[in-house]
């Protein structure tokens, strides 16, 4: 399957890299790769206001360090580094981690239930609408048990489609790792929708 | 589609994982093919992640007035936190280069008050005492002894002697 990246359109640095980004430059990436960092993000951290921060910064990181920047990755690949570097920071703040863990226990994971109301499925029949949503809160549910790193791969893959070689680039793990993640994310949902469905 | 076939022969996890990433999986999909019970099961799980996709999108989805001001944003502080240092740099360099030229250029010390005086010796050598001067100025401080009236009060002096005149024609018209 083609990935997410190897679609998108190329913009690799200078090869004077060491030189700095241009002003265009730098526009251009912010301009092509604000959304899907915004999206992955929003997979990894709990509020879309912290997403939103943490953009922010992944770019303003990404400017900061450009001198550091090889080559060796692509643009993309070494975005999605940062982003998933900052959500790891995000996390180790304890305060915010005390403060998630007391909202989910008041929430008692209806934060899942309401996303996977927002099916957009108008035209199928209500019975329908209802299982595939009940079949996406489970899914969520599960995703939202995996560990950060089971987690992180799980967004790359199924939310941007990234291959296992990029994700392992991006996370910095081997790819064996990778889809050691992926297995048990997968195995987690697969047994999540088989309970939902009352065969499992 | 074959019959189901016993718990241990269905897939395993990695080959659900095969089956999910789309590579090459001709073991698996044999395995579906002959399996309604996985068959079943998988074209569940995958419309259940394609459905966690698209749901992940729309949940991202923003208008494209955010994206311009989350782009302005990003690119402003980006340019702002590169120039500070540059900035910073600059300044501290101009300080240091302003403090060498004071050094390597003393001003000259300003002057203090005695310094604003002329000296007496400056005095005796720019006027050198003379007979004449001396008589003068003893002639000119006579003459002022000796006015009735100081020099500087002279216009109220007949200001005061005018008036005096009109009160004395009042009194004897």
């Amino acid at each position: 399957m083609e990935s997410t990246l190897a679609r998108q359109p190329t913009l690799s640095l200078r090869a004077d890299a060491a030189m700095g980004i241009a002003r265009e430059e730098f526009d251009e990436i912010v301009r092509l790769h604000q959304r899907r960092i915004f999206r992955i993000l929003l997979a990894l951290v709990p509020d879309a206001d912290t997403a939103e921060t943490l953009t922010q910064e992944c770019f303003l990181r990404a400017y900061r360090n450009r001198k550091a920047f090889r080559g060796e990755a692509r643009v993309g690949t070494w975005l999605v580094r940062i982003a998933i570097n900052l959500a790891a920071d995000h996390r180790r703040n304890r305060r915010h981690a005390f403060w998630r863990r007391l909202f989910a226990h008041w929430n008692g994971g209806e934060e899942a239930w309401e996303r996977a109301q927002r099916i957009a499925d108008p035209g199928a029949s209500p019975l329908r609408r209802l299982v595939a949503r009940e079949r996406l809160r489970a899914v969520w549910n599960a995703v939202e048990q995996l560990s950060v790193q089971q987690r992180t791969a799980f967004a790359l893959r199924f939310v941007e489609e990234m291959s296992v070689e990029e994700i392992a680039a991006a996370m910095g793990i081997e790819a064996g790792t990778v889809k050691s993640h992926l297995a048990r994310g997968v195995a987690a949902v697969r047994r999540r929708v088989k309970e939902n469905d009352g065969y499992g | 589609m074959g019959e189901h076939l016993p718990a241990s022969e269905h897939l395993n996890e990695n080959e659900w994982l095969e089956l999910i990433l789309g590579g090459d999986a001709a073991a698996p999909r044999r395995h579906l093919d002959a399996c309604a019970h996985c068959s079943a099961e998988f074209e569940k799980l995958r419309a259940s992640l394609q459905e966690f996709r698209s749901e992940a999108h729309q949940a991202a989805e923003r208008p494209e007035g955010f994206w311009a001001r989350q782009h302005a944003a990003t690119v402003s502080r980006a340019l702002r936190k590169n120039t500070a240092p540059r900035l910073a740099w600059a300044a501290s360099l101009a300080a240091v280069v302003l403090a060498a030229l004071i050094l390597a250029n003393p001003a000259p010390r300003a002057p203090s008050v005695q310094g604003a005086l002329p000296a007496p010796s400056a005095i005796a050598a720019s006027a050198p005492p003379s007979i004449e001067g001396d008589a003068a100025l003893l002639m000119d401080v006579q003459q002022s002894v000796q006015r009735d009236v100081p020099e500087a009060l002279e216009p109220a002096a007949l200001l005061v002697d005018e008036m005096n005149q009109r009160q004395q024609q009042h009194r004897n018209p």
